[in-house]
């Protein structure tokens, strides 16, 4: 565990932890690396929502960042 | 929106660590994450106004968050130049951001320097490349630590 980078463990965490539809975003983008476009398209959502789940994502990703405890980041 | 919490001393299981699957992310993935990350913060603050300015500014206050965040880039070396091409097509984005981060984030070590200097980009020590030094400025007294 003390080997374990932290920024990576988050981005995979978020694969599984992320809410469901922020979840189908950070694949796609991130992952999958699709385009908006696309996504918007197979998804069935407005670029407007493809946007507003992206900052949701983001933002999930800080607070996922900052639940981790600090001896577990310094260990 | 989750909340954004402090207490670092709680204990958290081990199966919420996870050590394998980051092969899933491209280098391109990866470095295409972090930008957009900081850029995200980025605009958060240069938004006094907006809902969620008092959070983003707690969050770049403590140094760890940016630290672990920067474990993206250093991860891997070939991340950097990904990210050098990104920071192509998105310069004005990109240094603004880095710009706010690296002010704020004095305590993270060297980490967030290396990934400047790796991008092209001068660090807090040899001046601002911005053209807009006044507005940078004044963000330096809001993040003073």
């Amino acid at each position: 565990m003390c080997s374990i980078n932290q920024g990576l463990s988050i981005a995979v965490r978020a694969l599984d932890e992320l809410p469901a539809d922020q979840q189908e975003v950070y694949k796609a983008r991130y992952v999958a690396e699709e385009s908006r476009e696309l996504t918007c398209r197979r998804l069935g959502i407005a670029p407007d929502r493809y946007d507003q789940l992206l900052k949701d994502t983001l933002r999930s990703l800080r607070g996922m960042v900052a639940a981790t405890p600090r001896h577990m980041i310094s260990a | 929106m989750p909340k954004i919490v402090t207490d670092f001393d709680k204990d958290v299981p081990a199966d919420k660590f996870v050590g394998e699957g980051i092969d899933a992310f491209s280098e391109r993935g990866r470095g295409l994450m972090f930008i957009e990350m900081i850029s995200d913060v980025a605009g958060d603050l240069a938004s006094p106004g907006c809902e969620h300015y008092d959070e983003t500014l707690a969050w770049v206050k403590d140094p760890i968050n940016l630290a672990a965040w920067l474990q993206i880039v250093e991860a891997s070396p070939s991340v950097v130049p990904s990210l050098q091409n990104a920071f192509l097509e998105r310069p004005a984005e990109l240094k603004l951001a880095c710009e706010y981060l690296h002010r704020s984030a004095s305590r993270t070590g060297d980490g967030l320097e290396r990934f400047m200097r790796a991008m092209g980009m001068p660090s807090h020590s040899s001046g601002s490349s911005l053209g807009d030094a006044d507005a940078f400025e004044e963000m330096a007294d809001v993040y003073a630590l």
